[in-house]
């Protein structure tokens, strides 16, 4: 699949790291983009942080594991991770199903809300993986 | 980090008969013939056994590395596989079905589902029937050891 075939959904905000990040009021949840897990192939394993964990903007906070790799997966923005998506520990590849749905990966308690004018809109953010690739 | 191309070298000798000596540098040689239904003498592997191991053996292999990846906790893994030759009009015969049988045991219920991606991934890189234009069809069995 080509970059240019892949979604890239309007309302959400991008990384130069192929995370994505749905604003949800004071939080976000965040997940790879598609243009990610068509990368990565396969998603075999992510090891998830603990509630409660502190993430920096643009650090990692776990990997995924495919068929193919080992990844880190780097946080859009920091805060203290609230809600983490355990069924992906069952079932992986969900995130290569729906990796802007039932994918997400962890939800953030965003402790700097500034970090979001740094993140790319879905227009730059195709720009930026056509260029890429 | 994995290179993009490899060889593998294998060298053959004549002994005797329908018998040869299979060599590969460095490792035991294997003592190979003609099968039986095609004349050789019995007790030896043949190509056609080979051809079959390797399907089987290879997704052995394959299943060890993603279940290294996917963190699955497996406590036994068998594989049997059955190839299908057949007489095809004007080809002579051809492997036309290559059916395998792996069987991995999970410690715990909760495996079970990781377990079935991971074969099914497992049959998705195999590397050797993904080389065959033989079918490869899988049948995956899961059980849960009982304490």
């Amino acid at each position: 699949m080509s970059s240019k075939e892949l979604r890239y959904p309007s309302d959400l905000k991008y990384t130069e790291e192929h995370t994505w990040l749905k604003v949800e009021e004071n939080k976000g949840r965040v997940g790879i983009t598609a243009y990610a897990q068509n990368l990565l192939t396969d998603i075999l394993f992510v090891d998830l942080p603990e509630i409660g964990t502190e993430v920096r903007y643009m650090e990692p906070f776990g990997i995924v594991e495919s068929a193919k790799s080992t990844n880190d997966l780097f946080s859009p923005v920091s805060g203290k991770v609230v809600e983490v998506n355990e069924a992906l520990m069952k079932k992986p590849g969900t995130i290569n199903k729906d990796p802007y749905g039932d994918g997400w990966i962890i939800v953030i308690d965003m402790s700097n809300p500034v970090e979001l004018d740094s993140l790319m809109s879905a227009d730059e953010y195709r720009d930026f993986v056509e260029n890429e690739g | 980090m994995a290179e993009d191309k490899y060889s593998y070298d294998t060298n053959t000798k004549w002994i005797e008969g329908k018998r040869m000596k299979l060599m590969v540098k460095g490792k035991p040689d294997l003592q190979v013939s003609t099968p039986p239904e095609f004349g050789g003498p019995e007790g030896f592997l043949s190509p056609e056994d080979l051809f079959v191991a390797s399907a089987s053996t290879c997704f052995a292999t394959t299943f060890f590395a993603m279940a290294e990846r996917a963190r699955l906790n497996y406590v036994g893994f068998t594989c049997r596989a059955t190839g299908t030759l057949e007489k095809l009009e004007g080809k002579g015969f051809q492997f036309t079905k290559i059916d395998i049988y792996p069987e991995v045991t999970v410690a715990d219920e909760e495996e079970r589902e990781r377990a079935e991606q991971v074969l099914g991934t497992s049959k998705k890189y195999c590397l050797v029937t993904n080389s065959m234009k033989s079918e490869v069809i899988l049948h995956p069995k899961i059980t849960v050891k009982k304490d």
